[in-house]
This record gives C-alpha cells, structure tokens and sequence, in this order.
C-alpha cells in the first residue's frame, strides 16, 4: 500500500537536514524530539509554508511542488501551527469568522458562504468540539487558550483534509481539552486522516502515534513503529547514544 | 459625537434653490467633499491590509492633467466621445499606477510606506511632464459636468461619490473579499497559511485606490476645467487617512468600516468649508483644522475616555491596557 504522502530526501538549507518521511491514510505519525530539532521546520515543508531547496514530495502517488499553503490546502493538507495566536487565530475576529476562514479562502472571492450558512457551520463545530462559550460571535480573543485551540482545529476540520498536521496542538491547555483534543485525533484517523502529531510531550506522543520519527539537531534519526514506540528508545534516540 | 459638530453651526443649514438646482453651504461639502469621500473609501481598503496609500494626490493631479491633454489636443472639444476616451484614458493610468504600487508592496516586499512615497514624489513631477510645464485649461461642456455639473438638482459628483461607495460596500461585503482584507489586515501571517491569496488581494487594493484617485482627479479639474500639475489634490491624501481614522478604521490594519469613512470625510469637508465660511484667515485655517482632528481622536480613543473618567493619572491609562492584555 503506496503511503498518501511521501517526502524523498526533503530539505531545507538551514531548516532541516534532507529526510525521507511516509504518512498513510489513516496513519497518526508522530514527531519526537527536543525545541529546535526542526519538527516545525517539516511540518512548515510538508504545508507548503516554507519552500523546500531539495528533495522530492509525493501526494498519492504524483509529484508535487508544494510552493504555498494555498497549494497544500488545494490538496487537501491542513496545518495547525504551534504559535496558535501569532500564526493561527486572527484574534480581532469572530469564532465563526476564524471557522470559515480557510474554506472560504479555498472556494475564492466570488463563492462567499451566506452568513446563514456560515452559522450553521460554525454551530455544528462549536457544538462538535465543545467550544465554550458557545457564541459563534463572540470574538476569539476573549477565549481561552484551550478554546482558542478549538476553534482552529475546527477551522481546518471544515476543509475536510486527507492529512492533518497538527504542531503542538494541546501545548497550554487545561487536561480536560487535552483528552478530548487526543481523542478527537484518534477518531479522525479511524475515519482515514492521515495526521501529523508533533508534540514536546513524550508520553502524549507515544500514546497517540502509530509512528514516530524521532528528530535531533534539525535532522530526521530515526523512526520507530507499533511495539517499539517506547519512552526509553525514543529518549535515546534524542540524545544520540 | 460626530453630529454634534454639525449642529454647532447652523447658519449653514439654509438651502437655497438657484439656477436649476440646489445651492448653499450643504450643498456645497457635498460637492467639495467627493472627492474627499471617494479618495477615502480606495484608502480604506488599502489601510484595512496594514497598507498606505501616500501617492493618491499625485495620481489626482496626473489623472487631470492625463484627461485635459487628451481633450486639448482633440479636434471639438464639446465632442462627447472625446471626452469619454480622455476619462478611460485617465482611468486606465491611474489604475496602472495602482497596480505599480500593489506589486512594489505584494511582490517586491517593500514597505507601502515607502512604495507609495516613491510614486507622491515622482508623480507630481510626472504630471508635470504631462502637461508640459503649463496649466492646460478647457473649454469643453460635457467635461465640465463630471465636476461641475448638476443632475436631479444635486452636484453629480456628489452621485459620482454615491456609486464608489456603493461599489465597494457591495464588493467587499457581498463577496469574501471583505472578510480576506480584514484577515490579511490583522493578522498577515495567518492569513497566508489559512490559504488567503494576498498576491492578489494587496494589488488590486492598491489598484482601487488609485483608481479612486483617478476618479477624483477628474472631479477636480473638471471643477476649474483645467489641470495644474502642481497644486491638484495636494495634501488630501493627509485628509483621506484622517477621513479613515476618524471614521473607525486602524492604522494597524484588519476591520473596516466604509460608512465611518463616509462620515469622516463629511466631517472634514465641513470642517475645511466652516473654517472658510467663518472668514478664518488661511494660515490659522490647517491649525484649527489639525485641533479639531485631534479632539475627535481623543475622544475616541478607550485610553484617553478612561483617564477622563477616572481622573488624570499618567501612566495609568498606558500600565491599565497593560494588564488586560496579558489577562
């Protein structure tokens, strides 16, 4: 079975050293390792967000130049970004605004979703994930962080993605938003998302992936599958022994 | 607080009927101010993107002296379709120019500050090519209308005005284009990877702009029936970014409000027309101009009505903001 996506020898100067990476339908492929060991930097590859010097990328089978995100989202790849406030929400607008956004940016200027439409939208997810408060209107900034969260991962949801890459996506929450941001992953690929998980936390990333690349000083080292996915392996791994 | 300021003059609000149309002092903001109006409302949308437009008063004057060549060098200056082509012609540079400063700031990066400044300063100059030095004066009817015509007993270019608006209210908020500026406006970054097209949006916003200007410019110097390169829409591009400010829109980019613009420029033209109608000697005229801009600011500003309310404390308004943002 062909992997939905295949990166062959990806790289870029200065932000991650060239790497083979696999994501199949329905595959939760973690990535481990310390601040700074470039799992941003593939994420950002893998979405288009930066451009790649070298290397091949692969989507179901055919190559592809990801140049920009809006490529990537044309083909059906979604990203929440770790710097939720500065890169993901737009704080000055509203839950149901900051919901629709990337979908409305996909059908273009002139197939503007009715605001009905964007209502009814907003509320099926407001009331999916939970979001609190409940209003569709209400504008993101007053929100919590875990709530904020939601509100992006309820954005990218919306464009029915085929693999979704999610960079730290349960840093500052509370435990509650957490679990269910974990099962809502765990779900999602049970359906045939395809997800990246990067998260700083071993135990969440272990618990969560199929996979799990580990990474060390902006380079790909190793990957681990199924029963070897264990905490001392990928400890040593990071630290290079 | 808008509206009080209105009320405070009223012998402006005598309305006479004269020569076929309305005349007074109301009538005349309505007419002086549209340029105002339609050069704000093509800033607007450029400031919404955390843009300027400091180039719209050089397009003003190369947008006159664009149509009143093209009229002066044709064989009938009453003709019609000569002066529809002048206008296109007039138009369709200002757009260009437009769409200069829009790849100058989408594509090549720079900063609109300094992208737009580039055109305010080599425009004038230009304008001055255009018309060789001199100031072109017309004699032609139907140029004449655009700025100085009336039509149903009201300045058609206060109806000129009306149609701008009500093409940009309509495209930015009957299409998305109006919820990507705002994106893009507030929060670039995450505009872009939300899959927001700014190579597109920033130029034809900037193309707007300057189209608007174009408009203006014709108003302008069809009002006189001549083109001076030099002293066409000099400064109003200062009078548009207050028109925007004072009607709600940051600098900073992100939400927009058309109709605050709208009110802003009203403001302004009955400002500048009170100043002239009191027989305030021109120089104090700009002063009293700039304190009453800074009144209105001032009162809408959170910081300064908390420190009202509270009593003035410095540093307090400044340590209050604060804390509610890292709340």
């Amino acid at each position: 079975m062909s992997p939905w996506l295949q990166a062959a020898k990806l790289g870029r100067r200065g932000g991650i050293e060239p790497f083979d990476l696999a994501i199949g339908k329905g595959e939760i492929v973690g990535l481990a390792g310390l601040l700074g060991s470039g799992r941003t930097e593939t994420a950002r590859l893998l979405f288009g967000a930066d451009r790649a010097d070298e290397g091949r990328l692969f989507i179901e089978g055919r190559e592809t130049r990801l140049d920009s995100p809006r490529k990537a989202i044309r083909r059906g790849i979604a990203f929440c970004p770790e710097n939720r406030k500065t890169e993901g929400i737009i704080e000055e607008l509203t839950v149901r605004e900051n919901n629709i956004l990337a979908l409305q940016a996909r059908r273009g200027w002139f197939r503007a979703l009715s605001r009905k439409r964007q209502e009814e939208i907003a509320g099926e997810y407001i009331r999916a994930l939970g979001i609190r408060p409940p209003d569709p209107d209400q504008l993101v900034r007053n929100l919590s962080g875990g709530n904020q969260q939601k509100v992006l991962l309820a954005r990218w949801l919306l464009t029915e993605p085929k693999l979704l890459i999610l960079d730290e996506p349960t840093r500052g929450i509370d435990v509650g938003a957490k679990a269910e941001i974990q099962k809502l992953v765990h779900s999602l690929s049970e359906k045939g998302m395809g997800v990246l998980f990067i998260s700083s936390e071993l135990e969440e990333v272990i618990r969560v992936s199929n996979r799990v690349s580990v990474l060390r000083d902006r380079r790909h080292v190793q990957t681990l599958a199924d029963d070897d996915i264990r905490q001392t392996a990928i400890m040593q791994a990071i630290a290079g022994g | 607080m808008l509206a009080l300021n209105l009320v405070l003059k009223p012998e402006f609000f005598a309305i006479r009927y004269q020569n076929g149309h309305l005349a007074g002092s109301l009538i005349d903001i309505l007419n002086f101010g549209a340029p105002l109006a339609i050069v704000a409302v093509g800033m607007t949308l450029v400031i919404a993107t955390r843009g300027i437009d400091l180039s719209v008063g050089s397009v003003v004057a190369i947008s006159g002296a664009m149509a009143c060549l093209t009229i002066s060098r044709g064989a009938d200056q009453q003709s019609v379709g000569l002066v529809l082509s002048a206008v296109a012609l007039a138009l369709l540079l200002s757009a260009a120019l437009g769409l200069w400063n829009g790849l100058l700031v989408a594509a090549a990066g720079i900063q609109p500050i300094i992208a737009t400044l580039i055109l305010m300063v080599a425009g004038r100059g230009i304008a001055q090519l255009i018309t060789s030095g001199q100031i072109i004066t017309l004699n032609s009817k139907p140029y004449g209308f655009i700025g100085a015509g009336w039509l149903l007993a009201l300045p058609f270019s206060m109806y000129l005005a009306a149609a701008v608006f009500l093409f940009a209210v309509l495209v930015t908020r009957k299409t998305s284009l109006g919820l990507f500026i705002e994106s893009i406006g507030s929060n670039p970054a995450a505009g872009r990877l939300a899959g927001i097209g700014a190579g597109t949006i920033v130029p034809a916003v900037y193309m707007f702009c300057a189209f608007c200007a174009g408009i203006a410019g014709l108003i302008i110097s069809s009002n006189v029936s001549s083109a001076d390169g030099n002293n066409a829409g000099l400064w109003i591009e200062l009078d548009a970014i207050l028109a925007v400010v004072i009607g709600g829109t940051s600098l900073a980019g992100g939400r927009f409000s058309l109709s605050g613009t709208l009110v802003g420029a009203l403001l302004i033209q009955t400002l500048t027309t009170t100043i002239y109608m009191l027989g305030v000697p021109p120089e104090i005229t700009l002063v009293v101009k700039a304190f009453v801009v800074l009144a209105v600011c001032l009162i809408q500003s959170p910081a300064f009505r908390r420190s009202l309310a509270h009593g003035f404390r410095p540093g307090t308004a400044a340590s209050r903001q604060e804390v509610t943002r890292h709340g």
